[in-house]
């Protein structure tokens, strides 16, 4: 009974819909077809009209026949998660929802919801014989990993007269990134400390060009005017900058709070990969770089996320 | 998560055929309906789909209202000069159309189309006939297919696809529906009161025979009633339907003085009684019209002293009856009371009239030879026979017999029964029907309103009533004609052999119609009895009946269910068998494909575990690929070809 309503818990996956695992109830046109049809054969009996009470009964045979339809249109999928991108506090995490078909029969119309969230809010998605994907989101508040929850995947195909679903829920944990601080300069490189401190951040800014999005590119470093312009996902790019390495170091930082320090350290490291000089991240009994590159980046941004005072 | 359903609310195409599936359920409603409403209904419907198409917002609520409440105060005044129910059919028809203005969510196109079954229904308590029973399949399919359409949420399906797989839901939802059909029990006493709307404007035999009355019968095409008979019961070669008997009149019209209720002719001869099982359309009166003479009343009617048959209620739905007639003549006492009827004179019978009947009947012996005089004149004399006779005012006897001598089967009839009734010999006016058409297809006869017939009865001593035909002096053809139609018997196939194709799909369907009548409208507790006992129940119960019915239903309820979840179950490509026996003969030697792990990921893994598979990986691979996620084949021997190269591959690994 428990399933019923909360599922099963997190499971690592992949999650086959067999037969315990599906769930089906009639919708309220499922019901208000049922007070139909009883109507219907009662004024056909009453007047003993035999078209009628053929159509009446035709109606109920069609209802029963609805819930296998529905049943199996969920029914016997196996569902994964596929790539969970990471995002920064206050962004929605970003993951999609694999789902692989072994008995290569198409499915339609499915929708995938969090739990609890609004009646409206869903994604709609059809499986073909090979499979379908669906991309979904989750919005988060506070760094570190979240656990993803439990989603409902339902469907009311071929005739919206029932609503079959299932339980979801994945052990995988997205992992949420300090929301980065506001801007404010970087601290000086060892090359140029001194009177060129103001110059650092900015002169190293300087604005370079676009090109293609790739996966794994930062979402702030997209160029979102002309993305817009152009259609298709474009990241401005910078000039290398020739400068030394800069350190972001938790030490000596003005702010008096964790997360509003590990805020700084993220714009810091953001705004230091964009710059693209060698940069590197001290951190209480831990030491990362210095390095550049996504890779690097994305280190540090987790060291931050799973960071523990 | 971001979207809405309601975020692209606009889809043409389910509403396309929501409404089409809705106009197709309410179309046979239409004489049904006051005559602005049809055009409204489909204008309306337009509108909507204007809009959907132009990608309008819909009409503001009040303006539905609004547009609501007027349509329906004008359908309730086109009420007051119909009937009450038609009224309310055309509030609801009004709604309906309405309704599609404000039909803006998967939800409401659902409940449309719920609306749109009940309309179906609708249609069933006004019209029956069997065309309109296709079309009310047609209806039901259209509609299920927009229940589809709407729950195809993203529209990835083609409008064809969905069309058959309405069609399939409902092919498999058919074994249930019969099942309950034939087995669900009926009420025999309705649990309230119908609300009939009273037949107006159908022809069929009157409760009086006035100048004319006839004459407009016998234009209708309409089918009044159709006969088979009994094993053992021949048609005789003259079909006389016996319909309503008049004694009474005034000098112009006739009317049935008395029909009080008798129980059987106690004096017609026993043994050689013809059966006849008779479906009769519902029309204006109350009489059940029987071969000449019924002589026992069926169980929903009773019989008169004049021997009609009229039933205990008014005909307002298609009746069926068992009618038993002995051919007269046939010996029957003459009570005094009908005796007086059978001689009754209008006031004024004018003196032409009574010299013409007193010079007829001068020196005759017995009233055979007075009927032979009479029948001797209308043939001698020049009478002509038409069903466009002048109009004959105040006297038309007289008229008739001295001035315009034109006339069809009531003049005739009229004319002779008061010839011999002034003659002193007790006589009445039969009316009812004369032949039919034998349908060979179903073997039965079809009687039509046009087959409307009038003749005459004189009593004779030691014979009884007498059947007379007047018209047949002056028009034998068109008593003969009438009969022509071939009948049951070694002569039956002559006469359709003359026929013409079309003649004989118009039978067949005939037939066809014939059957819906008898198996689907008329299909209540007594077949229903019938059935069972065939089927090899005796002695069935209410409780035998429910018991049957569960078994049915749970019959029908696993099969259905290891049905379509079976074919769930197996697996649905050839391409996928092979593949998978290609992954598992590699997992046997150690390289078994991982749940996650894609053809091609697979591959390269296999690769890098057995160089020397790796060819033979690639091609099963690059084969499977092909046929599964690359462009569908251009023809069979194509598709056949590529299974054929997996095959190939599959079968090269090793083992």
């Amino acid at each position: 009974m428990a399933r019923f309503f909360v599922g099963a818990g997190p499971e690592p996956g992949p999650i086959v819909l067999d037969r315990s695992r599906v769930y089906i109830l009639p919708t309220p046109q499922g019901i208000a077809l049922g007070l139909l049809v009883f109507a219907m054969v009662v004024g056909s009996l009453n007047f003993n009209n035999s078209p009628g009470l053929l159509v009446a009964f035709l109606l109920a045979g069609f209802g029963f026949v609805a819930i296998l339809h529905t049943w199996s249109n969920l029914s016997g999928l196996a569902f994964r998660l596929g790539r969970v991108a990471s995002a920064f506090a206050g962004e929605p995490v970003i993951f999609s929802l694999r789902a692989d078909n072994p008995r290569g029969r198409p499915r339609f119309a499915l929708r995938a919801r969090r739990a609890g969230a609004k009646a409206g809010v869903f994604e709609s998605f059809d499986v073909a014989r090979a499979g379908g994907t669906v991309t979904l989101s989750v919005d988060t508040t506070r760094r570190g990993p979240l656990p993803l929850g439990r989603f409902t995947v339902e469907t009311r195909y071929p005739v919206g007269l029932f609503r079959a679903w299932a339980h979801l829920e994945f052990e995988r944990r997205a992992l949420v990134y300090p929301r980065p601080g506001p801007p404010l300069p970087l601290p000086p490189s060892p090359g140029d400390r001194g009177d060129e401190r103001g110059r650092a951040g900015r002169g190293d800014d300087e604005f370079g060009g676009v090109r293609a999005y790739v996966e794994g590119d930062a979402l702030r470093s997209l160029h979102w005017k002309a993305s817009a312009r152009t259609g298709s996902l474009v990241v401005k790019q910078y000039e290398k900058s020739a400068g030394g390495t800069v350190w972001l170091e938790w030490c000596g930082l003005d702010e008096p709070g964790v997360e509003e320090r590990l805020s700084r350290l993220c714009r810091w490291a953001l705004d230091a990969h964009a710059a693209g000089t060698p940069w590197g991240l001290r951190l209480p009994g831990e030491e990362l770089g210095p390095d550049r590159g996504d890779d690097h980046l994305h280190a540090c941004l987790r060291a931050l996320a799973l960071f523990r005072p | 998560m971001t979207r809405a359903p309601s975020s692209s609310p606009y889809r043409l195409r389910p509403l396309a055929v929501l409404v089409g599936g809705l106009l197709l359920a309410l179309a046979p409603l239409a004489p049904e309906l006051p005559p602005w409403l049809p055009p409204v209904l489909v204008v309306l419907a337009g509108w909507r789909l204007a809009l959907e198409a132009r990608r309008r917002p819909l009409p503001s609520r009040w303006f539905v209202v609004a547009l609501a409440a007027a349509g329906s105060a004008a359908a309730l005044a086109s009420g007051v000069w119909s009937r009450g129910p038609r009224a309310v059919l055309a509030v609801f028809v009004v709604l309906l159309g309405v309704k599609l203005l404000e039909t803006r969510t998967a939800r409401d196109r659902a409940m449309g189309v719920l609306l749109g079954y009940f309309a179906v229904l609708t249609t069933f308590f006004h019209r029956d006939g069997l065309g309109v029973a296709a079309l009310m399949a047609l209806a039901v399919w259209v509609l299920t297919a927009a229940l589809v359409e709407v729950a195809d949420e993203r529209g990835a399906r083609p409008l064809h696809r969905n069309l058959v797989l309405a069609a399939q839901l409902l092919a498999q939802s058919a074994p249930l529906a019969l099942a309950l059909f034939l087995l669900f029990p009926r009420l025999g006493v309705p649990l309230w009161g119908a609300p009939k709307d009273a037949r107006v404007g159908r022809s069929g035999l009157s409760d009086e025979m006035a100048p004319g009355s006839i004459g407009r019968v016998v234009l209708s095409e309409e089918v009044a009633f159709r006969v088979s008979f009994d094993q053992g019961s021949r048609a005789p070669g003259l079909l006389y339907w016996r319909g309503p008997v008049f004694d009474a009149t005034d000098g112009t019209t006739w009317r049935a003085a008395g029909g009080r209720p008798v129980r059987d002719a106690a004096s017609a001869p026993r043994g050689a009684e013809l059966v006849q099982r008779i479906t009769l359309e519902p029309g204006a009166g109350r009489w059940l019209p029987a071969l000449d003479t019924p002589v026992a009343a069926p169980a929903n009617g009773r019989l008169t002293d004049t021997l009609s048959l009229l039933s205990a209620r008014p005909v307002e739905d298609r009746t069926r009856y068992r009618a038993v007639s002995a051919m007269p003549p046939f010996p029957s006492p003459l009570s005094d009371d009908l005796r007086a009827r059978a001689l009754q004179l209008p006031p004024r019978v004018s003196p032409r009239v009574r010299a013409l009947a007193r010079s007829l009947g001068e020196g005759t012996r017995g009233g055979g030879e007075l009927v032979a005089r009479i029948l001797r004149h209308l043939r001698t004399e020049a009478f002509f026979y038409t069903l466009e006779p002048p109009v004959l005012v105040d006297d038309p006897v007289d008229r008739f017999l001295f001035e315009t001598r034109r006339g069809f089967c009531e003049h005739y009839a009229g004319a002779f029964t008061l010839l011999a009734r002034v003659a002193g010999v007790p006589a009445r006016v039969v009316t009812g029907y004369l032949g039919g058409e034998w349908n060979p297809v179903g073997e039965y006869w079809i009687v039509r309103q046009s087959d409307a017939h009038a003749w005459s009865e004189v009593w004779l001593e030691g014979q009884g009533w007498v059947r007379v035909d007047p018209t047949s002096s002056v028009a034998p053809e068109r008593v003969e004609r009438r009969s022509d139609a071939g009948g049951p018997g070694p002569a039956r196939f002559l006469p359709l052999a003359g026929k013409t194709a079309g003649r004989w799909l118009l039978l067949a369907w005939d037939s066809v119609d014939n059957g819906w009548n008898q198996w689907v409208l008329g299909y209540g507790t007594e077949r229903q009895l019938g059935l069972l006992t065939r089927l090899g129940f005796s002695d069935v119960t209410w409780q035998r009946l429910t018991w049957a019915l569960a078994a049915a239903v749970a019959l029908f309820v696993a099969g259905t269910t290891v049905r379509v979840t079976l074919r769930l179950g197996a697996p649905s490509e050839p391409a996928v068998v092979l593949y998978r026996r290609y992954c598992r003969t590699l997992g046997r030697r150690g390289v078994p494909r991982l749940p996650h792990e894609g053809p091609r990921t697979y591959a390269r893994r296999v690769a890098a575990a057995r160089p020397a598979w790796a060819q033979g990986a690639q091609r099963v691979t690059e084969a499977y690929e092909a046929l599964r996620y690359g462009p569908p084949p251009a023809d069979r021997a194509a598709a056949r070809k590529a299974l054929g190269e997996l095959r190939e591959a599959v079968r090269r690994m090793p083992r």
